[in-house]
């Protein structure tokens, strides 16, 4: 409720600016034929204040000022078209030259480009219009002339972003002809950030116009709103209105235009627009009044639902899954991009993201209750979880470069690390804590005053470890440690969690959506389809008699290196897309042994064997 | 089978980046990023070329697409030389030798309908009369397996998965008959169950078509099941070359062992020791004066670290890279 | 690269915006209308001051000699006469830096502070209702004509509640020295550089709001939570000092439009600094003064700039020195 009111309060600042844009246009368009006065007639009294005969009153030369206000939109909206319309045909020329051929072409146009942007355009207008004389014409050439490079360096980078996909080299591989590249593929996909600038574009001539009115060198055979506040301000003791509804008209539709380019940048870049959204949580729940933990596992969840709110409404990301984790076990966690296997591992650390919130469940971490009912058990205000992260569980992310902070030392961001949860710790304890971790996983100490992007990417990773390892964990819970890693690299991670997890007695939960870095490393496999765990038992299990129909069309749909060689077995359809309901099985659409039972109702989760269970109606298709 | 690609000691160096003083001193660094490839490709066979990242796989690709122009060496199409094409005679190389891309979800102009991208090449080369081409790409997408094709020609896109735009790519490759193929990792960012249905029509139409395919892959498995030989690229070169299964159960060169070893997958009851390898590739700048995998090579001598490896042939189309392929050390 | 290599680098590169610059001028002040020698001296010059111009700037000579006479003469600091005082224009030009620095640095540096710390308040949690509202205002405050704001301000401090001095930098019979004159300055600064400090506030409201996001957005945020620290410290300590880049960046290549602000500004309130100059300069067609005005510009834009990469390279590790 609350954000769709945002939402809608977004939008109406939008709606309002294109409304002011829209009725100016009006205005200008039919000033002549409006029942205002002459603009330039001098027939009322001079001074006259706002009143029934001349609602904005009338100036010193006795003109109607709002007569005046409808003729100086014209000049304003010609202004902003013109200048805007140039500038920007300018610099999409030149700015699509100078990213497509790149190399001596590029050195020299965004050379060029450069010392344009650093040129400060007003004084070059105020110059080029104090030489040629203030007509229209000059003012809109000048400001043309100072604002492309504006353009040119959006239109830039945005061919050099186009020009990388594989659209684009495509078309270039099948023979297309640079002009036909250039006109068919790059320039349309790269305009929209164009169109947006020009609305800002607009706005600044606009004040430009103004500005060089108001110093008198504007235009004298126009009405300008520069102009009126220029006559105005030796008014401005006596007339005042003469000066405050041009600045009021001007204020609106300046602001008009940098609100639409605003609100069409957001509208263009989802990435605004996630940034945005945010989830309401459940209202935390005081320790006093939640269910004691467990005793025994060290991990404990059980019936746990998190939500994402997204533009198009809600999407349940993890639909109800259980687990226990026993001290010292490991457990992969496999499956697609999407089944929500990454958001059940932030889930458990309460680290998810602001659009993300746990809606039902509960959570025991080390034998102490986080989560009931989806809420955060808190005690005097701190949630429970807060003691926790990272002393009793920690988490390896994917692609450590951007999991680590690029603007510190990593030795640095670990010494922080330890320091927070060991407050009386001196700097010496921490760093020497940091170099311990370091060499047990095998990263030089040196490395301690690299920064992130000076390390290699293997490196990267093992400082990710190194970090979550600083206050001897019980768990972690690593993320697709390995993803974006060269295979030997990879087989190396992956050989160190091995060794630690046998070294330390870790419990380790590994997240990925490869079948066989979980198989080396985990003693247990969870399969999660659409938010589900569909599968869960031993590794060699899994492997050996899979029950759910999904996992044996993952298993047969993996190419291989050892045993004989085969094709691999496709699966037909599409994964299913967050946000589809559906009252049977969520894998019925896809599955090869799929009933009518299937599509209509959820199948249960049953025990096919010991530690092993699968939610199907007919495991193993049992359908007999 | 007739010999179509015939490769020799194909080279690319790259400038490499450095300050204007730098240059103003003559010091020039260059990147050696394809260093002497030799590779031949016949018809209706699939050849697949595997590396990490920096190892060269990629530009390999462009440079036998002619995307980018090698610094050396030679490119034989069809027993004509093609290095220095341009105008119309590169025009018609580009419409026999068609490339696949890596990501599905750049692979098609947003703004352009399925059917619109897939006619796009025959535009380009203007073939036959509109309705011809119509014809002509929904036939594609059929080959394809986007069925029933009206349905999908119409759409945009943001409509499709990462598997549907993958195999309207392989449409768009397709449709101007090409005899050569070169797909640039096409199934690593698919997810499993997808990718193995993309796999599958690959395979289907190199057979039925009778195409030279080469597949760049970082995944050995995924080259095992698509290809009928490898070749294993490290740093710029090849270091070892081979039939598929003679190269994955029978790999001559350490670095190829290992690369077998590390793909992780279920072995049952086989756990096996990892080496701890030192190091990771870095981007040679500079010709290096023994073997390129001997800094990191757990196997390697005095030897390995002055000489240059030769070719070693262990059968008549397996050879490797290393002083001791043939035993040794 | 060391630092100093890299300073020298960055240093040489101001040469070609100058050289820009100036051959700008050069060539606009001959495509421009009318005999060059009288734009350079004036309608109203007698002859042989008109003959002293032609003479100074060899204007009888070749098209390319004069171009490099003017390189030449421009690079060693002589900006040429201003016709109404026939004072070198550089002298005019510094004798009214200090006033408008006073302007321009005061609000410059009131706006970055209170900017950042308004769009990092708001972008604790982007699109509730305070952001939206504070972030449309930030649009509305840019969107301000200066002048127009400055007159609003005389008309309501000045002229109505008469709280404030309308005009000039100090008052006629006000002290001379001590406190008493810095008060003085105070006084009759607090309304231009509320109204310029007004106008660009906006712009550092939405850059660190933004950027203070962004930041928040990236996963390595995700860490530091995971890792325990509290949201205070994250955002005090990893977010903020993450977010100035993108503030540093702005403030070298905005500086164009705060001095742009400050000329207007100054129009309005009589402050006797470069914009009173430049205006003066307008009203009497003194093409040398607006000439110089341009080129002197132009150049203290680009050195901030170069002053802002080198506060970056030293924010940010990844920039290579």
């Amino acid at each position: 409720m609350v954000p769709a009111l945002l939402a809608l309060s977004r939008r109406a600042a939008f709606l309002i600016s294109a409304a002011i844009v829209v009725v100016t246009v009006i205005v200008a368009v039919t000033a002549p034929w409006l029942p205002l006065p002459d603009p330039n007639g001098m027939e009322a009294a001079p001074y006259e204040p706002p009143g029934p005969g001349h609602w904005l009153g009338t100036d010193n030369y006795g003109r109607d000022v709002l007569a005046r206000l409808a003729w100086g939109a014209q000049l304003a909206l010609i202004v902003a078209l013109v200048s805007s319309a140039i500038a920007s045909v300018i610099g999409v020329i030149l700015g699509s030259i100078s990213g497509y051929f790149g190399g001596t072409v590029d050195a020299l146009l965004s050379r060029t480009i450069d010392v344009f942007l650093l040129i400060p355009s007003f004084f070059l207008v105020l110059l080029i219009v104090a030489l040629f004389g203030s007509r229209l014409e000059f003012t809109m050439l000048a400001i043309a002339l100072t604002t492309w490079p504006r353009s040119a360096r959006i239109m830039r980078a945005q061919v050099l972003s186009l020009k990388s996909r594989v659209y684009v080299q495509a078309a270039r591989a099948a023979g297309a002809s640079h002009g036909r590249t250039l006109v068919r593929h790059i320039i349309p996909n790269g305009l929209a950030p164009i169109i947006t600038d020009a609305t800002i574009l607009m706005g600044l001539a606009v004040l430009t116009e103004a500005g060089l009115s108001f110093l008198g060198l504007g235009d004298q055979n126009a009405v300008s709103w520069g102009r009126m506040i220029f006559d105005g301000q030796r008014q401005l003791r006596i007339a005042p209105w003469m000066s405050i509804f041009p600045g009021i008209a001007l204020l609106l539709l300046v602001a008009s235009f940098n609100l639409l380019g605003d609100g069409l940048n957001e509208a263009l870049n989802p990435q605004l627009r996630r940034l945005a959204a945010r989830a309401t949580p459940k209202p935390p729940m005081p320790v006093g009044e939640a269910r004691p933990a467990t005793p025994g596992p060290i991990l404990d969840v059980s019936n746990l639902r998190m939500s994402y709110r997204l533009d198009s409404g809600q999407i349940m990301a993890v639909d109800g899954v259980s687990f226990r984790l026993q001290q010292g076990e490991s457990l992969g966690v496999v499956g697609e991009s999407g089944c929500g296997k990454s958001s059940l591992g932030a889930a458990i650390l309460q680290v998810m993201a602001p659009n993300a919130t746990t809606v039902a469940g509960d959570v025991d971490l080390g034998g102490i209750p986080i989560l009931r009912d989806g809420r955060r058990v808190v005690s005097h205000d701190r949630e429970m979880i807060a003691d926790l992260r990272w002393t009793t569980a920690a988490m390896i992310f994917q692609s450590a470069m951007n999991a680590l902070n690029p603007v510190i030392p990593v030795g640095a961001q670990l010494t922080e690390a330890y320091r927070l949860h060991r407050p009386g710790a001196s700097h010496k304890e921490a760093l020497a804590r940091a170099a311990a971790v370091f060499d047990l996983i095998g990263v030089p100490r040196e490395r301690l005053g690299s920064y992130p992007h000076e390390l290699s990417g293997g490196m990267r990773q093992r400082v990710m470890i190194a970090l979550s390892l600083l206050h001897e964990p019980k768990l972690v819970i690593a993320d697709e440690p390995t993803t974006a890693l060269d295979v030997l690299i990879q087989d190396q991670i992956l050989g160190e969690l091995d060794t630690l997890k046998r070294q330390m007695g870790l419990s380790l939960i590994l997240i990925s959506h490869d079948m066989g870095a979980v198989a080396e490393t985990c003693e247990r496999v969870a399969v999660m389809y659409a938010g589900e765990i569909v599968e869960m038992a031993p590794t060699e299990t899994v492997f050996r008699s899979p029950q759910h129909p999904y996992t044996k069309a993952l298993l047969a749909a993996l190419p291989t290196v050892s045993g004989p060689c085969r094709v691999p077995a496709g699966l037909p359809g599409e994964p299913f897309s967050a946000g589809e309901t559906t009252p049977g099985c969520r894998f019925a659409p896809r599955c090869s042994v799929a009933q009518d039972l299937c599509r209509s109702s959820r199948p249960p989760r049953v025990a096919v064997g010991a530690g092993h269970e699968a939610l199907c109606h007919f495991p193993a298709g049992s359908a007999a | 089978m007739t010999r179509l690609l015939e490769v020799r000691n194909l080279t690319k160096l790259y400038p490499m980046r450095s300050g204007a003083l730098a240059m103003l001193r003559g010091e020039r660094r260059v990147l050696r990023a394809v260093d002497g490839v030799d590779l031949d490709l016949s018809e209706g066979e699939v050849l697949a070329i595997v590396g990490e990242s920096g190892s060269g796989k990629t530009t390999t690709g462009k440079l036998i697409t002619l995307q980018e122009r090698p610094t050396g060496g030679s490119l034989r199409f069809d027993g004509a030389d093609v290095v220095n094409l341009s105008g119309a005679a590169l025009k018609a190389y580009r419409r026999r030798v068609q490339m696949i891309f890596q990501n599905p979800y750049e692979a098609l102009d947003p703004r352009h309908t399925v059917l619109q991208s897939v006619m796009e090449p025959l535009d380009i080369h203007k073939v036959g009369t509109p309705a011809s081409r119509r014809a002509a790409a929904e036939a594609a997408l059929d080959q394809v397996e986007l069925r029933p094709t009206a349905r999908y020609a119409t759409r945009y896109p943001a409509d499709l998965s990462g598997g549907q735009l993958q195999r309207v790519a392989i449409a768009r490759a397709l449709v101007l008959d090409p005899r050569l193929l070169v797909a640039d990792e096409p199934v690593s960012m698919l997810d499993v169950s997808v990718r193995a249905g993309v796999m599958n029509v690959m395979l289907r139409l190199s057979r039925d078509l009778g195409l030279a395919s080469l597949y760049i892959t970082h995944d050995l498995a995924v080259a095992r099941a698509m290809s009928t030989r490898i070749a294993v690229m490290y740093l710029g070169a090849i270091v070892e070359q081979g039939p598929t299964e003679t190269l994955i159960s029978a790999a001559a060169h350490p670095y190829t062992r290992l690369l077998v070893g590390a793909v992780p997958e279920h072995r049952p009851g086989h756990r096996r020791e990892r080496v701890r390898l030192a190091g990771e590739a870095s981007a040679l700048t500079a010709e290096p004066a023994g073997c390129r995998f001997a800094p990191r090579c757990p196997a390697a001598t005095a030897l390995c670290r002055t000489v240059p490896p030769p070719r070693v042939a262990l059968t008549p189309e397996h050879w490797s890279a290393c002083h001791f392929a043939a035993g040794g050390p | 690269m060391n630092l100093r290599r890299y300073v020298v680098l960055r240093l040489l590169q101001l040469v070609p915006v100058t050289l820009v610059v100036i051959i700008i001028n050069f060539l606009l002040v001959h495509l421009a209308p009318g005999d060059v020698s009288i734009i350079l001296a004036g309608d109203t010059a007698d002859p042989a001051y008109l003959a002293a111009i032609r003479e100074r700037y060899g204007l009888d000579r070749p098209f390319l000699e004069q171009l490099w006479r003017y390189l030449v003469q421009v690079g060693s600091g002589d900006l040429g006469l201003s016709f109404r005082s026939r004072e070198p224009v550089f002298a005019e030009i510094m004798s009214r830096v200090p006033a408008t620095l006073l302007l321009v640095g005061t609000s410059l540096g009131l706006s970055v502070i209170i900017g950042t710390v308004i769009g990092t308040w708001i972008a604790r949690r982007p699109g509730s209702t305070t952001d939206s509202v504070v972030s449309a205002l930030a649009v509305g405050l840019f969107s301000v004509p200066v002048f127009w704001l400055g007159l609003m301000l005389v008309l309501f401090f000045a002229v109505q509640l008469q709280l404030f001095p309308a005009m000039g930098m100090s008052s006629v019979d006000g002290p001379r020295e001590g406190p008493g004159r810095i008060l003085d300055i105070l006084h009759h600064m607090v309304l231009p550089v509320l109204a310029l400090m007004t106008v660009s506030v906006g712009q550092y409201v939405r850059l660190a709001r933004s950027a203070v996001a962004e930041v928040m957005g990236e996963s390595y945020i995700t860490t530091v939570r995971a890792i325990g620290f509290s949201d205070r410290t994250i955002m005090m300590h990893y977010a903020l000092r993450n977010a100035l880049l993108p503030v540093v960046t702005v403030l070298g290549l905005q500086l164009g439009l705060v001095l742009t602000g400050a000329v207007l500004t100054e129009t309005v309130f009589s402050w006797p600094g470069l914009g009173r100059l430049i205006y003066d300069a307008i009203l009497a067609r003194d093409t040398p003064v607006i000439m110089g005005a341009f080129i002197a510009m132009s150049v203290t834009v680009a050195f901030a700039s170069l002053v802002t990469d080198l506060v970056y390279a030293f924010l940010d590790p990844r920039v290579a020195l």
